[in-house]
């Protein structure tokens, strides 16, 4: 089918990051509901489909006709916890206002539901290298967005990272625990050997950040974030690839 | 292994009547209600087009409903029915 809307980015094949997003996710059967947004070509959303989901998949492209035409920076058109899977894979490193989407994610997921999201690991060595060289994190550098006039429907490129920690705030104010981190593939091995500077360096610094807001946040929740933030996953991951589920009892891993 | 499930029709704009139940009006939130091709807002009566079977839930290419001229007039109009 030919693209219909020149002006939006999409894989058009089935990646290595859908693969290890999928693998997050339980199998289905048949009566459980999912959200793909941003859909692009709708690999994604074919591959939730053949897992057991009822698949929903909408993206502001229109590239395909069971697709819904919605716009990211906007409401999305589902009402409140319609899905118990929503996924979104490289989307929010395009949205003006990461916020604002990760708010609406929760809003159309069920109390208990799964999230999936995925975006380019900004905290990544390369990403960390890249910008102590140039001031510009991975996948974020000036020839990475493109100029937009406001208002216009254009893919504006990467224009907001999101690193762990920020997803991690977020999240929290909308009733949303991270429950997993995984990557596709490790980006820049060559900088292997920098994990035996930062990965003891930096734990004995991040202890002492664990313990300096007690009156904040517990320390147990905050020590898993750290486990998360120093795995292999997150220190060189081309991908940061999350699963967060909505309200309580979530496991965590 | 299980068929991809298509929730929509897409040979004709005539949308499935579950997947109807989970979409809202972008702007107010308020369930849509299918007449022709179009979908139709239940708060302030914003239409959304339906074309080749994908609805277009894009408030910039809503029409308006009668008597009102631009989007900013209704959301004046219908404020306190419009979610933060």
């Amino acid at each position: 089918m030919p693209r219909k809307h020149p002006d939006f980015t999409h894989r058009d094949k089935f990646t290595t990051y859908m693969r290890e997003a999928l693998r997050l996710i339980p199998d289905a059967d048949g009566s459980q509901s999912a959200l793909d947004v941003p859909a692009g070509a709708g690999h994604f959303g074919d591959a939730l489909a053949q897992k057991g989901y009822k698949v929903t998949c909408a993206d502001i492209n229109r590239d395909r006709p069971d697709f819904v035409a919605a716009d990211l920076n906007k409401t999305l058109p589902f009402d409140d916890a319609s899905f118990d899977l929503v996924t979104c894979l490289e989307g929010i490193e395009h949205i003006l206002d990461p916020f604002h989407l990760i708010g609406e994610l929760a809003r159309v997921v069920k109390p208990g539901g799964q999230i999936v999201l995925s975006t380019p690991n900004v905290m990544n060595m390369h990403s960390r290298v890249s910008f102590l060289l140039t001031g510009t994190l991975y996948h974020h550098a000036p020839k990475n967005a493109t100029r937009i006039e406001l208002g216009q429907p254009r893919d504006p490129g990467h224009i907001s990272p999101v690193s762990y920690h920020q997803l991690r705030y977020i999240a929290q104010h909308h009733s949303l625990e991270i429950t997993a981190v995984a990557t596709d593939r490790f980006k820049k091995k060559m900088l292997l050997p920098l994990w035996l500077l930062v990965y003891p360096l930096g734990r004995l610094w991040a202890r002492g950040m664990i313990l300096a807001p007690p009156d904040r946040e517990d320390h147990a929740a905050l020590r898993r974030a750290y486990e998360h933030t120093f795995s292999m996953a997150i220190l060189f991951g081309r991908t940061m690839i999350v699963s967060m589920c909505k309200g309580q009892n979530c496991k965590t891993s | 292994m299980n068929q991809p499930v298509i929730t929509t029709k897409p040979q004709q704009n005539q949308i499935d009547p579950e997947m109807l139940k989970i979409l809202v009006c972008p702007l107010t939130r308020s369930e849509l209600k299918q007449q022709g091709d179009e979908l139709v807002g239940s708060v302030g009566g914003l239409r959304y087009p339906i074309r080749e079977g994908i609805p277009i839930l894009l408030v910039d290419e809503a029409k308006l409903p009668q008597g009102i001229n631009s989007l900013d007039e209704f959301r004046q109009k219908f404020a306190d029915q419009i979610p933060d």
